[in-house]
């Protein structure tokens, strides 16, 4: 079950192969720490603005982010397996994503996100991220 | 798959997008209320130990098949405003060379309602297994004239 999203050291995907991905996106790390991780959202391309299609995809990097910073040996990152993502109204400037790691099990983090540009929040989302517990050889 | 001359055009606005390209994303399929598009793996949408595709593009890319199937629909003067809710469920991480995303207008109206597949796009004892399932409802708006 569930997605990877996370590189091989089973940490967030904004380094190493994730590289071309944020380019593409304009998706720009800031922060992760403490079950928090935060990420801008440039406008590309001939875009003014950036779009849901972007943010969509930065929050998902985002929140593996902040549930990366919850996780340790023995247990190990499994993947996204629920993903909500509520838009008030479309982005009018850079968007800000802060997730936050609200709670958690022996099988899951579940995160709560916010994304604000210049004019303020304009979506909202939660997701569960699935952990599981490394077997020993 | 032929893609009826009324959707060319519309084909060629979307694969035109830098977004598109970049994250190897084609057009399959177009017909009324309903798009189908395949992604072939890159070093852009793979990142992830088990080589999966990201979970983000999964989703990203099932919002744009959502607003695809929705451009078959509208009418003139009618318009995608934004995109008011995603939610997807990830089943089975996304390995295969090719990834199908095949979406389905549920309700047309001034909030349309769009069900999203993806699924495995590659011949073999796993094709067609689902990878994922969305949903994805757009406010939809009328140009002001």
């Amino acid at each position: 079950m569930a997605n990877d999203s996370q590189a091989s050291n089973g940490g967030p995907s904004l380094d190493g192969d994730g590289r071309a991905l944020n380019r593409l996106m304009g998706i720009v790390a800031s922060s992760a720490a403490d079950g928090r991780a935060r990420c801008d959202v440039e406008a590309t391309g001939d875009e003014a603005t950036p779009s849901t299609f972007a943010i969509t995809t930065a929050v998902d990097i985002a929140l593996v982010r902040a549930a990366s910073t919850t996780v340790a040996p023995p247990e190990e990152m499994n993947g996204t397996a629920e993903l909500n993502v509520s838009y008030l109204r479309t982005p009018t400037s850079t968007a800000h994503v802060s997730c936050e790691v609200i709670g958690r099990s022996a099988t899951s983090r579940l995160v709560e996100f916010a994304v604000a540009d210049d004019a303020g929040e304009f979506a909202r989302g939660r997701s569960t991220y699935a952990v599981r517990v490394r077997r020993s050889s | 798959m032929t893609v009826a001359a009324p959707s060319e055009a519309l084909v060629r606005e979307w694969e035109a997008r830098p977004l598109l390209h970049g994250l190897g994303v084609t057009v399959v399929e177009l017909g009324s209320g309903h798009a189908c598009l395949e992604m072939a793996r890159n070093s852009t949408n793979v990142s992830g130990v088990r080589d999966s595709i990201n979970g983000g593009v999964q989703a990203t890319v099932g919002e744009i098949a959502a607003h695809l199937a929705i451009s078959t629909l509208l009418e003139p003067g009618e318009r995608i405003e934004q995109t008011q809710d995603l939610s997807i469920s990830y089943l089975y991480s996304a390995r295969a060379a090719v990834t199908l995303i095949e979406a389905r207008v549920l309700r047309h109206g001034r909030l349309t309602v769009v069900d999203v597949e993806v699924r495995v796009g590659d011949d073999g004892d796993d094709a067609g297994q689902m990878n994922a399932k969305a949903r994805v409802t757009c406010a939809l708006g009328r140009d002001r004239s």
